[in-house]
């Protein structure tokens, strides 16, 4: 047994060393390059965020927002509002399937919102919904490697058939020693560039990579938000039970 | 004047080239010339009015808006959504364009059975093509105020994409592009483009295309009259060149210097054509007379120039003060226009004087044969016969006539019309004017109306400020889909809680905020800070009465009304007399409300104030009976069904416990005896006691939630319970009215709500300001801007200029014919013909409703400067006739026949130039084209007739020694003065 075992770790190496190999030789394909990066952007089980947005408008002023945010798998997410005082306790709960539930403390009320909500900007940033969400870009998209360059894969992301999205192409900036994608920009239905995306501070915590500070601008808008993730703890074993309208109030 | 006639001789190959030379190089700049039909920047940009208009431009993303209608059967199926959706996506591409709303791209707020949606109305990448579900979609649309009746019309057969320019931007051109831009996207429905940028651009081309008309035209009308005239190549081409070189200079000029070509200027060529063609013939004539008389070529010239030159000048120096007074006005087209045209003038004396005698002087002696006798018998002078005979015989009668004319013009000049606005100016038929008309009656109008608003757009008191102001507004019949920041938030509110009002607390405000913030619609109707805001409405007419009136209403209103200095205060926490004030207060805010809310169904307002204040007062007054046995039940299921979700904060698997728990607190409100406590006594008495500290804490919030759901039925049924008392006290059509019944709702709901905003100086009476949790001040200020306010101040600028241009002009005239004639009574008797015919051409557009515009404004002026002269020839040849010796009666006989003759030929031929303009297609220019070519009749009739009536009765000196005349009619006149002086 134990001995099989050890021969199939060693076949595994092996293979794994071959595979690799062959990869530095024959480059990887643009698919596998984005798995990649799903599985890097999506390695914790859980994490538990305390997040600082930044909004900053075209004159440069800037206003800021803070909130926590808790995540289980790609599909469980709580996100609560702390700061400013009069928006404390708004909360968002996401559920599989697309079920979103928002509270109100102002008003006490949870009420379901609709998922086609995701083009539209959450909460006055410029990430849209769609861009909040973890997601695999490899179900949604299909890839082509354009090119590579300073240490980074260049891939172009065209949404799959039957995909709801708000752009028609992704650029993203990739890079090549831990796959964590560091710029990804987005393009309308018209083709046209119009938001881009910067992840910066991109560190190792608990074994996972992470961006501490990422930055969406729009261009049309002239205006762009800055992400800084303050706290992060991963893998601490968040209950399902936490994701519950139950919850949403406290 | 010799010597500069010796001069022009000397050097006239100089003068000729001269001329040539400048008028190739000015000829080359008239490519320069650009043409400004862009009406608001006809105001003063210095204007107060002006500063903030353009402020809020800048601000909410610019003032200028530009729609594009579709029509067809059902706009509802895909190729037209498509069509709308593909128009919108390329407007947006545009960088001249800010904003675009269209149903394919607009925010929507909507509830649905299980909770709500705050997202695109149409998902533009989705658009349906299952006519269930555009039927379904249709449906949803025109069930919602905020799309019905302004993005698509109630019959839902047209739709509209609205976008927003920048400011600065070339609006024309952008304009252009946007037409092209639709016209590449085929489809099958009728389109439609609105708003002023299009009209910019319409008007543009108009004017450009007219004066491309009129120019051919006119010149043509001048070379026939030239050319009977004279009968001779030089009598046609002399002055025709004359008139043409100061045109090509005058506009070259202005292309140099960048002035552009407006409604006003427009006419300028026509103008300049019409009345410089006159020094020319005046100096032709003469030297034709001396050379008949047997002048050699250049002593001929030198006569004319010498004997002619005077009258010339002063001639044109008069009509240069009528034009020259138009530099008093504060419009900038108005002032561009006078100078303009004053140049113009002189460039054409200039020429007459320098060009065309050099001209003259190279060509060979062409003896013109004036046939005396010939003349003599036509009828002109047979006309001149009768009317001299007439005159001399009746001037009493003519006096007395000219006195009628003064009176009647005093009733009619108040009455005139006054027109300053887009869609006035082009034809019923044409292209804008149909579109204009179609969104008038579908779509509530294209004129955008705006209250400028500044204070905390958070703050629920100054948003409560912006509803009532709304509702004000849309009670004044014409003004329609206002819409603010404030709507939003009621719709957000009516979303979540079910009823559309701004919610009490800053913390409630905040929460639905939360939603739309980000929101693109949010930078057309708030600045980033939330300390600004506009309200946007549609003004649903063009006619100038009706936006003097809603003018004259949103003012009063913020003047006298809106409440900018207001302190909010916890009625539960005021002190027993304010809070008896405090509630005073509320019912007077909820009536206007219901008010305005009545007379915006324009039901006739019964009155029925009284009746309704007794009714809210009475009720208001704290009592609550409780609930009915129905809604008790309706309670019971509710709280059982949150006890059962997985929202519930306290998780109960009983089924029997829940039960007891809905029948004990079903007990409880019907002892009418609810308090939050009482709540969580039940829940403890009921839940099974292996609760741990913690839980007891979850008792609580359950408690909470539940008596949440208490807490909103009873505000529920305390409004719905008012509206049914109300109810029988209203028309029957209002209570058949949904939506009527709705906004009632809404408008009593404040009686549910425990913070009131009073004015602080009220306040103050009761209690210190003191700024605490309990208690705020709320400040803010509201101003009026839009387009109906330029047009009304525009409006008010050209009645000034029209005075004071006018006022101005008169006393110049005057003093300079004083001087001239060196008696005050000359100057006064030359002044008064023109000035009854002002006054006639002001009765005339009174009688035919011919507005006031930008255009007739320059009538009377233009009649100053160029009638005067009718009576400046008179009297010279009055003079020249009486100096021979005859009596006043021969002198006047010989006058009329002579210099009489002359200006109704003068007169005819400039009134026919001015009549080209008839053919143009912008209505003020036609307009003006009639009534400029009648003014110039009346001007040379009371010159021959109000003229020598004058002359004979006041015994003037400006004629000569008043002794000699025979006459006794001046006798008569003094001796019946005496007569009404004695009784």
């Amino acid at each position: 047994m134990k001995r099989s075992i050890s021969f199939i770790i060693i076949v595994l190496g092996v293979m794994a060393f071959f595979s690799q190999g062959w990869a530095v030789e024959k480059q990887l394909t643009a698919s596998q390059i984005l798995m990649k990066v799903d599985d890097v952007i999506n390695a914790p089980k859980d994490q538990d965020l305390r997040i600082k947005m930044i909004l900053i408008d075209n004159k440069g002023k800037e206003k800021s927002r803070e909130m926590s945010m808790m995540q289980k798998d790609s599909d469980k997410r709580m996100v609560k509002f702390l700061s400013p005082a009069d928006q404390k306790g708004i909360s968002f709960l996401s559920l599989p399937d697309d079920v979103m539930y928002v509270y109100l403390p102002a008003f006490k009320k949870i009420r379901r919102i609709a998922s086609h909500v995701k083009n539209t900007k959450f909460a006055g940033t410029d990430f849209s919904y769609e861009d909040m969400e973890a997601i695999r870009y490899s179900d949604k998209y299909s890839s082509e490697l354009l090119r590579k360059e300073d240490n980074h894969y260049v891939l172009e992301l065209i949404p799959k058939e039957c995909v709801k999205t708000d752009y028609s192409k992704l650029l993203m900036w990739i890079r090549d020693d831990n796959f964590y994608p560091t710029k990804i920009e987005h393009c309308d239905k018209g083709s046209k560039l119009f938001k881009i995306m910067i992840r910066d501070e991109i560190v190792k915590i608990d074994g996972y990579w992470i961006s501490k500070v990422s930055e969406m601008q729009d261009l049309k808008a002239e205006h762009k938000t800055k992400m800084i993730i303050e706290e992060v703890k991963f893998d601490s074993g968040i209950p399902d039970s936490k994701f519950s309208k139950r919850n949403l109030k406290r | 004047m010799k010597k500069f006639a010796e001069l022009i001789l000397k050097f006239r190959l100089v003068i000729i080239l001269v001329t040539i030379g400048v008028t190739a190089f000015l000829g080359y700049h008239l490519k320069e010339i650009k043409i400004n039909s862009d009406l608001l920047s006809y105001m003063p940009q210095d204007d107060p009015i002006v500063i903030l208009f353009n402020e809020v431009g800048d601000k909410f993303g610019g003032n200028y808006l530009a729609m594009v209608g579709l029509e067809t059967d059902d706009i509802f199926n895909y190729e037209t959504l498509t069509r709308v959706n593909e128009i919108t996506g390329k407007f947006k591409e545009m960088d001249e364009i800010s904003h675009v709303m269209s149903l394919t791209d607009i925010l929507d707020i909507k509830k649905t059975e299980w909770g709500l949606e705050v997202g695109k109305l149409i998902d533009k990448d989705d658009i349906s093509q299952d006519p269930e579900e555009l039927k379904r979609m249709k449906e949803y649309i025109l069930s919602k105020k905020m799309y019905r009746g302004s993005l698509v019309s109630s019959d839902g057969k047209v739709t509209v994409i609205i976008a927003r320019l920048k400011e600065g931007d070339d609006k024309i051109n952008v304009s252009r592009r946007m037409k092209k831009i639709v016209q590449e996207i085929e489809g099958n429905e009728k389109i439609y483009y609105a708003g002023m940028p299009f009209q910019i651009a319409f008007l543009g081309d108009l004017i450009k295309a007219n004066i491309k008309m009129f120019l051919p035209l006119v010149t043509l009308l001048v070379i026939a009259t030239l050319y009977f005239s004279f009968r001779s190549f030089r009598g046609v081409f002399l002055p025709l060149a004359t008139v043409l070189i100061s045109t090509v200079w005058t506009l070259g000029i202005m292309g140099l210097l960048n002035i552009q070509l407006t409604m006003a200027s427009e006419i300028l060529p026509v103008l300049l054509i019409a009345i410089g063609t006159a020094y020319t013939i005046h100096m032709l004539a003469k030297y034709n007379e001396d050379i008949l008389r047997g002048d050699s070529k250049l002593e001929g010239i030198k006569h004319a120039l010498s004997e002619v030159g005077k009258p010339i000048i002063l001639a044109g120096a008069t009509t240069l003060i009528g034009f020259l007074s138009f530099m008093s006005s504060d419009l900038g087209i108005i002032r561009e226009f006078g100078a303009a045209t004053a140049l113009g003038v002189f460039f054409a004396m200039l020429i007459s004087a320098t060009f065309v005698p050099a001209v003259l002087s190279m060509l060979k002696i062409k003896k013109v044969r004036l046939n005396h006798r010939g003349i003599e018998d036509n009828w002109t002078t047979r006309l001149m016969d009768k009317l001299g005979y007439y005159v001399l015989k009746n001037e009493k009668l003519i006096l007395i006539i000219g006195a009628l004319i003064v009176i009647v013009s005093l009733i009619a000049i108040p009455k005139l019309k006054r027109e300053v606005n887009y869609a006035s100016y082009f034809e019923k038929d044409s292209e804008i004017r149909i579109a204009e008309e179609m969104m008038e009656e579908k779509l509530g109008g294209a004129i955008p109306v705006q209250i400028f608003v500044r204070g905390n757009m958070k703050e629920p008191f100054v948003l409560k400020e912006m509803v009532k102001l709304e509702k004000y507004l849309e009670a004044q019949l014409d003004i329609n889909d206002t819409q603010s920041i404030a709507d939003l938030i009621c719709e957000m509110n009516w979303v979540m809680n079910g009823h559309y009002t701004i919610p009490e607390t800053k913390e409630g405000v905040a929460n639905l905020w939360f939603f739309i913030e980000g929101q693109e619609i949010l930078d057309q109707l708030i600045n980033s800070d939330a300390t600004e805001g506009v309200i946007q409405a549609k003004l649903g007419s063009v006619n100038t009465k009706v936006i003097n009136r809603i003018v004259n209403a949103v003012d009063n209103y913020l003047n006298k009304e809106l409440k900018t200095d207001l302190v909010k205060v916890k009625i539960s926490l005021a002190s027993r007399e304010l809070a008896e004030e405090l509630k005073k207060e509320r019912v007077e805010r909820i009536l206007s409300k219901i008010k305005w809310d009545i007379k915006k169904r324009k039901v006739e307002s019964i009155n029925l104030d009284n009746v309704l204040r007794n009714a809210i007062v009475s009720r208001v007054s704290d009592d609550w009976d409780g609930f009915d046995n129905a809604s008790i039940e309706d309670i019971g299921i509710k709280i059982g069904d949150y006890l059962d979700s997985d929202e519930a904060d306290v998780q109960i698997e009983s089924e029997r416990v829940i039960a007891s728990v809905v029948h004990d607190i079903s007990k409880m409100l019907k002892e009418n005896n609810s308090r939050e406590n009482e709540v969580v006594a039940i829940l403890k008495r009921n839940i099974p006691k292996e609760l741990d500290a913690e839980e007891t804490e979850i008792l609580e919030y359950a408690a909470e939630s539940i008596w949440a759901i208490i807490a909103d039925e009873e505000r529920w049924a305390r409004v719905n319970q008012l509206v049914q008392e109300l109810k029988p006290l209203l028309p029957q059509n209002l209570i058949e009215d949904t939506g009527f019944l709705k906004d009632l709702q809404d408008d009593l709901w404040e009686i549910n709500e425990d913070w009131i905003a009073i004015d602080s100086s009220k306040y103050i009476i009761f209690s210190k300001i003191t700024e605490t949790e309990n208690e705020a001040k709320v400040k803010l200020t509201a101003e009026h801007t839009g387009i109906p306010l330029i047009y009304k101040e525009l409006d008010r600028k050209i009645m000034r200029s029209q005075g004071l241009g006018l006022g101005i002009a008169i006393v110049l005239v005057f003093l300079l014919l004083t001087l001239q004639f060196k008696s005050p009574i000359g100057g006064l008797i030359s002044i008064v013909p023109i000035i009854l015919c002002i006054l006639v051409n002001f009765i005339l557009m009174a009688i035919f409703n011919i507005p006031l515009d930008e255009l007739t404004i320059l009538i009377g002026n233009i009649s100053m400067g160029v009638g005067i002269d009718y009576s400046i020839h008179f009297i010279s040849r009055f003079r020249v006739e009486f100096a021979k010796g005859k009596t006043e009666l021969e002198a006047l006989d010989k006058t009329l026949e002579t210099a009489g003759k002359a200006i109704i030929i003068n007169a005819m031929t400039v009134g026919m130039g001015f009549l080209v303009l008839i053919f143009g297609d912008i209505v003020p220019m036609r307009w003006f084209g009639y009534v400029l070519a009648i003014t110039m009749i009346t001007a040379a009739l009371s010159s021959i007739t109000v003229l020598p009536a004058l002359i004979l009765v006041s015994r003037s000196g400006l004629v000569g020694n008043h002794d000699r005349f025979t006459n006794d009619m001046g006798a008569r006149v003094s001796e019946i003065i005496k007569r009404m002086i004695q009784r």
